[in-house]
Parts: C-alpha cells; sequence; structure tokens
C-alpha cells in the first residue's frame, strides 16, 4: 500500500510538474486569415492578415463597431525572418493554421516562387490546403487590404467569392498550395494560379468607407489565370483562353456560352454540366492528345426571334456551342504552345498516364513536342431544355 | 459487549423468573410487552405472552388470547398430557409455530416481531410467527422509470421483495437462501438464483463472500456490494444494483445471482459487466429497434467523460483542428476571459457538481432557490461578467445532460470522477494527454472481473454470439441463448420452434 501510494504521487507528480508545454490559450493567439509576398527592391515584404475575433463575431450593428482585421507587414531579406520580425508590430504571435488565402505578388511569380513556398510547405502549423492566387498590377498587400461590405475579413472574401466564381464561371480556377507544388513536381504538367486584379482606386478601397457605401468604387476581381513555366510566371491567359483551359482541364463545373444571333443580340447557352477526358497517347514518335469534351446545356437567355421548338434549331444551337468551346479550346492551346511554351493543361501527363513508354520517348525534347503537338478536339453539347417556356415571348410582340 | 458465540441460557421453570429475566436484559425496554394471563378454567395455569410492540400483528395476537380466555376449558389440557403442546391447538391460526428452548432464541423471535409463549413450570417454549410492522408497501419506481414496462418497485420489506421475484419466476427451481449478517442488526440477507441455471461455482463465491462478512451491522445492500466487490481500486461499479424486480427477475434467468437485503429497496446482482450498465430493462420491452438507444447511451458515455477535456485540448493545443468559423466563434467569445480554457472548465464543472450534490441534499421548500442561483446567476450572469465564456457552458451543460442518460445511476459516478482527471490530462499534454488516459483506463477496464467474469465480456473477450445483446438488442426471437460470459449451466433460453 505504502509502495503503490508513492507510485501513485510519483504518477501525479509527473503529470502536474510538467506545466502546460507548448499550451496556447485562444485568445494569445492571432490567427492569420491570409498572407501575402511581395518583393520590392530584392527584399520581400510579407503582410499578414489577422482577424479580430471580436470584430468579427461581434453581433452589435451600427455604430462604431470594431474593425474585423488588422493587417500588418513587414520588409525582410526572407520570408521566416518578416514573419518573426513581425511579432514586433502585432500584439500577439502569429498562428498560421488557418490561413485562407496566400497572395503572391507578381514581381515574385516572374522571379521564380519556389523560395517563397518552400517556407509555407515545410512548417508544420502550416496547413498546405489555402489557396494560391496572383495579385496582377498590384501588390499582394493593396489586394489583402481591400475592404468588402459583405466579408468583414478580406481574406475570407476572396476566398470565398474564389470557391464561387469557380462553379459559376470557367475562366476561374482554384489551386491550393499542395496542388500547385504537386504540378510543379509531376512529369508533363506546368502549374497556373488565378489572378486577382483591383478595379478603381487603391486608397478609396482600402478605408472603411468602401464598405459604407451601396455601390463600391473599388472592387477587387478574379480575372485572369497566370501561366507558369515551372516556378516563373510567363503570362496571362485572357478570360476566352482561360475558359478554354478550363474545359481542358476538366475544371468546368457550370459556365455561359453566347451565341449571336443576329447582328446586336445574343442567345446565351448555360452550360450545366461537362465532362472532358484527354487521352494522349505516341504514335511512330509523334506523341499525340485527343480532348474529348461532352457538356450538358439549358438554354438560358433568348433575346431574338428564334423557334426553339423547331429540333433543326436546337442541333444548330448545339452545333455552335460546340464550335465556340473549340475555338475557346484551340485559343488556349495556341498561346501556350506559341507563346509560353507551357504545357499547363498536362497534355504530358496524360500521355504518361495512357502511354508511359511511349512518354519515355518524347519526355527528353516534351517543351519543342509540346509546341508542336496535334491536338484532336471533339466536342459533344446536348441542350436538354429551354428553361421555363419554349419559345421567347419576344416573338410574340405587338410589331412596332 | 456483544456476544458473538451463543451460550445457550435455559429457561428457568418459573414463568416469573423467566420474564424478570427477559425484561432486565433487554434494559426494560419500553416497547417490549410482557403479559401474564391466569387461566381460571385451567387450574390457574399461567401463560406468559411477550412480543415488541410495533413489530407484531396486534390482531393475531388478540384473536389467540381470546379464544385462549374463552374457550380454553379443562378438559382440553387433561393433567398427564403436556400443556405446552396442547396449546398448539390454539395457535393454529397462526402461520409458522415453532419451539424455544434458551434466551437467545427468545430474544432473537421477540425482537423480530414473532411471539413468544411462555408457561409457567416448563422450561421452554413457543414462538408463534406474527410478523408484521409498517411499510411502504410496493411502491412506483423513482430511479429506473421506463416508459413501457412494470412499474413495481422493491420495498424495504425482505419478504415483499422475495416475493415481487418470486411472482415474475413461478419455478421450483428459484432457490432462495437467506443469512443473518451484522453481529448487531442481525440483518436478514436473502440469495436468490434459479438452480440448473446459474454456475454453481458463482453461487459457493458469493455465498462464501457474505460468510466472510463481520461487521456490527449492514443497512444498505452498499454496504455489502462493497464488503464482496472484486477490486476496491476501482471507480467502476462491479456489482449490479436495481430497484426493479423485472431486472432481478431477467438477472437470475440468464444466469445471475440476487441479494437481497433487509431494509433497503435496492437489490444487488452479480456478476455484473460494463454493458449491463447501458441496458435498461425497457430495451427488452420496446421493439427491437429500439435497442438501437444503447449506441447513444455509448456516446453520451464519451460525451460526458470527454466533452471538456476535448474543448480544452483543441482550444489550448490543436487549434488547427477546428474548423476557421469554429475557431473564430470561439476565439470571440474567449476575449476578455480571464482564466486559461482548462481553469475555466474546471471552474464550471466543479460548479455544476456542487449544485447537483446540492439539490439531491437541499430540502424540498429551498430548491427552487437552488435552480435559480444555478441556472441564471452562474449561467446568464457568469458569462455577462466576462468570467467564463458561452462555450465553456454549452460544453458544461451538455456534459451534465449526457451523464443523466445511463439507465444506471452508479455509472454515472465513475464518470464524474474520471472527468476531472481527463481535464487535468488534456490541459497538461492536450489531445495526447487524452488517448494516453483513454488507453489507461481501458487496460483498467479490462482487468476487471466480477465474480470471475471480466467485466468488459463480452466485448473483450469478444465473443459473436453475446453481441446480440450488446451494443444493439436483436429480436427477441433471435436470442437463443444466455449470455455466455455467464458460463450458464443451461445456456438454451429459446427452443427452436418446430415448424
Amino acid at each position: 500500500m505504502n509502495r503503490k501510494g508513492v507510485f501513485l504521487l510519483a504518477l501525479a507528480l509527473l503529470v502536474l510538474l510538467t506545466g502546460c508545454w507548448n499550451r496556447r490559450e485562444l485568445n494569445d493567439l492571432a490567427i492569420v486569415m491570409g498572407t501575402g509576398i511581395d518583393k520590392i527592391d530584392g527584399e520581400y515584404v510579407i503582410s499578414a492578415q489577422i482577424v479580430n475575433p471580436g470584430g468579427v463575431a461581434s453581433k452589435e450593428s451600427g455604430g462604431m463597431s470594431q474593425s474585423a482585421v488588422a493587417t500588418y507587414s513587414m520588409r525582410a531579406s526572407s520570408i521566416f525572418e518578416g514573419i518573426r520580425k513581425m511579432t514586433t508590430v502585432t500584439p500577439r504571435r502569429l498562428y498560421f493554421s488557418h490561413i485562407q488565402v496566400l497572395v503572391l505578388g507578381e514581381q515574385i511569380a516572374k522571379e521564380g516562387t519556389k523560395e517563397v513556398l518552400d517556407l509555407l510547405f515545410r512548417d508544420h502549423e502550416v496547413r498546405p490546403d489555402f489557396y494560391v492566387i496572383l495579385a496582377k498590377d498590384a501588390t499582394a498587400l493593396q489586394i489583402l487590404s481591400m475592404i468588402d461590405p459583405l466579408e468583414k475579413i478580406p481574406a475570407t472574401k476572396l476566398y470565398k467569392s474564389l470557391e464561387t466564381a469557380e462553379s459559376a464561371w470557367g475562366s476561374i480556377v482554384s489551386i491550393q498550395l499542395d496542388e500547385f507544388i504537386a504540378d510543379l513536381l509531376r512529369e508533363g504538367i506546368e502549374p497556373v494560379l488565378v489572378g486577382v486584379n483591383l478595379k478603381g482606386k487603391v486608397h478609396t478601397g482600402t478605408s472603411i468607407g468602401n464598405s459604407q457605401k451601396e455601390s463600391q468604387s473599388t472592387l477587387l476581381r478574379y480575372h485572369e489565370i497566370g501561366v507558369f513555366k515551372e516556378d516563373k510566371l510567363r503570362g496571362w491567359f485572357n478570360e476566352e483562353e482561360s475558359i478554354g483551359f478550363s474545359y481542358i482541364t476538366d475544371r468546368v463545373d457550370s459556365t455561359i456560352e453566347e451565341i449571336p444571333c443576329n447582328k446586336n443580340n445574343k442567345i446565351v447557352i448555360e452550360i450545366i454540366r461537362n465532362k472532358t477526358t484527354v487521352k494522349g497517347k505516341v504514335e511512330k514518335g509523334k506523341p499525340q492528345v485527343e480532348v474529348s469534351i461532352s457538356a450538358e446545356g439549358t438554354v438560358g437567355e433568348v433575346a431574338c426571334r428564334i423557334d426553339l421548338s423547331d429540333p433543326k434549331t436546337m442541333y444548330k444551337l448545339e452545333a455552335d456551342v460546340e464550335k465556340q468551346i473549340r475555338d475557346k479550346i484551340l485559343s488556349a492551346i495556341h498561346k501556350a504552345q506559341k507563346q509560353y511554351r507551357s504545357d499547363v493543361f498536362g497534355f504530358g501527363q496524360s500521355i504518361y498516364q495512357n502511354d508511359p513508354k511511349g512518354w519515355e520517348k518524347v519526355k527528353e525534347d516534351w517543351d519543342s513536342q509540346f509546341s508542336n503537338l496535334k491536338v484532336k478536339i471533339k466536342t459533344d453539347v446536348k441542350l436538354r431544355r429551354t428553361g421555363k417556356v419554349g419559345n421567347s415571348f419576344i416573338p410574340f410582340m405587338k410589331k412596332e | 459487549m456483544i456476544h458473538t458465540e451463543k451460550q445457550a441460557a435455559p429457561f428457568l421453570y418459573s414463568l416469573d423468573e423467566n420474564l424478570e429475566k427477559v425484561k432486565r436484559e433487554l434494559g426494560n425496554s419500553t416497547d417490549l410487552v410482557t403479559r401474564q394471563v391466569r387461566l381460571e378454567a385451567v387450574d390457574q395455569m399461567q401463560v406468559g405472552i411477550l412480543y415488541t410492540e410495533g413489530l407484531v400483528d396486534k390482531n393475531m395476537i388478540s384473536g389467540f388470547m381470546e379464544s385462549l380466555m374463552l374457550h380454553a376449558r379443562k378438559e382440553d389440557f387433561p393433567v398427564e398430557a403436556n400443556p405446552l403442546m396442547l396449546m398448539k391447538d390454539f395457535l393454529l391460526t397462526i402461520g409458522g409455530v415453532e419451539e424455544v428452548y434458551d434466551f437467545d432464541h427468545l430474544y432473537d423471535a421477540i425482537l423480530t416481531g414473532d411471539t413468544v409463549i411462555l408457561v409457567d413450570g416448563y422450561s421452554y417454549g413457543f414462538i408463534a410467527n406474527t410478523k408484521q410492522w409498517e411499510d411502504r408497501g410496493v411502491q412506483e419506481t423513482s430511479v429506473q422509470t421506463v416508459v413501457r414496462g412494470s412499474r413495481e418497485a422493491f420495498s424495504e420489506n425482505l419478504r415483499t421483495n422475495t416475493a415481487l421475484v418470486r411472482r415474475r419466476i413461478n419455478n421450483r427451481n428459484l432457490w432462495l437462501e437467506t443469512m443473518q449478517i451484522g453481529d448487531m442488526t442481525q440483518t436478514k440477507v436473502a440469495m436468490m438464483y434459479i438452480k440448473g441455471v446459474v454456475q454453481e461455482s458463482v453461487v459457493t463465491e458469493v455465498r462464501e463472500r457474505l460468510g466472510q462478512i463481520t461487521i456490527d451491522g449492514i443497512l444498505e445492500s452498499g454496504n455489502i456490494e462493497e464488503m464482496i466487490q472484486d477490486h476496491t481500486f476501482t471507480p467502476f461499479p462491479t456489482i449490479y444494483n436495481t430497484e426493479r424486480p423485472d431486472s432481478v427477475a431477467a438477472g437470475l434467468l440468464e444466469g445471475r445471482v440476487a441479494i437481497l437485503v433487509d431494509g433497503t429497496p435496492i437489490v444487488l446482482l452479480v456478476p455484473a459487466v460494463f454493458v449491463q450498465f447501458f441496458q435498461s430493462s425497457e430495451d427488452y420491452y420496446m421493439r427491437a429497434d429500439f435497442g438501437i438507444l444503447r449506441i447513444l447511451r455509448l456516446i453520451s458515455f464519451f460525451i460526458a467523460l470527454l466533452a471538456p477535456s476535448l474543448y480544452v485540448a483543441v482550444t489550448t493545443f490543436h487549434q488547427e483542428m477546428l474548423q476557421t468559423n469554429l475557431i473564430m466563434s470561439i476565439a470571440a467569445q474567449r476575449e476578455g476571459v480571464p482564466f486559461p480554457a482548462a481553469i475555466e472548465a474546471l471552474l464550471m464543472e466543479f460548479t455544476f457538481e456542487m449544485l447537483r450534490e446540492a439539490g439531491v441534499r437541499m430540502p424540498r421548500a429551498v430548491g427552487s432557490a437552488i435552480s435559480i442561483v444555478g441556472a441564471l446567476v452562474l449561467g446568464e450572469a457568469a458569462v455577462q461578467a466576462g468570467l467564463v465564456s458561452p462555450a465553456t457552458v454549452i460544453v458544461v451543460s451538455i456534459t451534465a445532460i449526457t451523464s443523466f442518460v445511463f439507465p444506471s445511476f452508479s455509472m454515472s459516478i465513475p464518470i464524474r470522477l474520471l472527468r476531472f482527471g481527463v481535464i487535468a490530462l488534456a490541459a497538461s499534454f492536450g489531445l495526447i494527454g487524452v488517448f494516453v488516459g483513454m488507453i489507461a483506463l481501458c487496460i483498467h477496464l479490462c482487468t476487471l472481473r466480477s465474480f470471475g467474469v471480466p467485466y468488459m465480456a463480452p466485448l473483450a473477450p469478444v465473443n459473436l454470439a453475446d453481441q446480440k445483446d450488446t451494443l444493439i438488442r436483436l429480436p427477441i426471437w433471435m436470442m437463443h441463448t444466455r449470455p455466455h460470459f455467464l458460463r450458464q449451466k443451461n445456456s438454451v433460453r429459446e427452443r427452436k420452434s418446430k415448424i
């Protein structure tokens, strides 16, 4: 009994004397929601957007409520140094587990991202499942500082608007850090990142007044897709090409196709479902890639006099949409092949997956092979429905 | 001084002296009644009647005295015959009659409600079974209530209790052994089991352990439970207790032994296993799909045990595990709270336990005062004053609710105890501490035995057939055998129907 008592006492001391190692109370943490990295004059500028939980969750409406976030920035010669140095200006230790977006300045993207991403990928605290976006024609700090009326936290705005846009508008792709790094490492594929730019003046967007007006003079907008060659930004796909890129990489959930039906008016088709398969192989030493698109759409908007009840009209519409999708795809492939010489579509990867032996033969000079690659495109669009009504009411209007 | 060994002191021949001695030795207790009756009709024969007031059926005694005094004639008592033997005829109206030769038995008899009849000139007498006293009678269950099923609960009277069980099992194999435990109290303790179903070694073991108890008094079956349980170093109950006669009957049918103690409405069942404490008798009376509720109880067990510690661990060590919006709303609540999360949780848990204890102990009349203070002041006001965060209050409330889910109250006690230990582990080591604690708890539970049966059976050691009545209950018609871990002699409970 005595020995048992001593043993139990020792056990209790073992627990109690360790203290609370590595304990961090929630209210001692500065939860970083978004990070931005810029490069100015050879030095990194790290910005961190820290959430003020009281400001986010406060139920009081109106009046002067607390600001939901505070965005700090620090210049340093390395990123880790910048993060640690930031404690000299922040009241709490930065906590990076809940980052939602990482904004990279265009300058860094052009010079190479690998040095920047290593820390964020290496550190145990950071989960690599946040979105990486590029600041186009703006610094990351400016992007992070834009205040939005609906989302109190700019980083959350960036994150949510990216997710919404991706599912509703084809030109937007969301890339998380681990996907980006995976694309950097895999053979026969190059990474892309979505770009965000500012519309309006910077100084009006960062003031709290921007969120109090009915219509905002300064907005953030996801725009185009940045094409990388290895870890360096080569250039941008415009909107058409971005949609083409999304079709090829099977990222389209839902998007819009417009078909001109006469001089001024358009018929709008909503693509509601899409499945793309890419098959690559090497035949007689020549790589070949076949992209087949099978999409489903509904008629979304009709602004001219056509008879939708006639199957022929529908077939023609389907053919028009097919052609339009094909054009977008072709323009994207053309730009990637000729201008950037970067296989962002992963054609090489699909050859590697379908024909690994053939890939061995072409992978040595894949860059030049890619530039001359013949891509066969098959499109199959089916229009299923015309919405609530059949024909538009426009033909039935009284003639003026 | 208590004399443990009985030195038989025989009666004297003189009735007066006998009565004097009894009075003297019982300290002239005022509830002792000694009546001396002179039968005029029978040669002035002197009869002494002794009983304790309040423990006897007075009608029975007055009926006996009436027949003796009014109807006894000289012809009934021939000189050559033994008058005591003849007097038995007058006692015929009374059920049990036996002879008594010494004072010790006399004391036992009159102090348990029997009446002793002595006759002057004879050194022995009769004990007439006239026990009857005030009790509550059979009342409705108050602790283990059910929606569907018997409402009867045990009462304080041993005889009533055994009758309640026997009424449910009308079988000659339902055996009953009675012994008296407690040198002072001489409490009657009864063992019930079904011969031919129960494992003999368990009966022998129970009998042996009960026989080894040497204590001055047994006031509740809890005293017995503590004296005969296997491990004393565990917070977990290794003996099942119930106030429901149908639970006891079900236990007997499964091959368990029931221990009934006079003076308490709580009956013990051995051997007990862990899952038994999550089973309600209602599980068997409702349709089988109702048995899924046991999973709910098991989940509640873990919530009641772990909720505060997981909260502490996640908010102080593993903030990355929570969803971003959730962590922000918890962080917002914690803004301005002066205590660390662990202290906060301990404080609230402690407060709740105090409230609960007060709720049980306080007089009914002040009950509403406590609930107002508890609900309003400690919940609302503490949050509004910024002393604790609303999240902690929610966690503590959930813990409180889930700890009342178990059909057996004795299981909520180890959880209440262990919860504080796990909070301490969580506060010092985070989730790692919690998991190490859980592993240790698991090992501990697996080492426990209840009368030779592994406590975690049929989960560990696993028995596939016994899973029918563990986490869920299969329909009655699929339960052909009794639980195997009890190792009954006869494990078939349902004959396969011949179609």
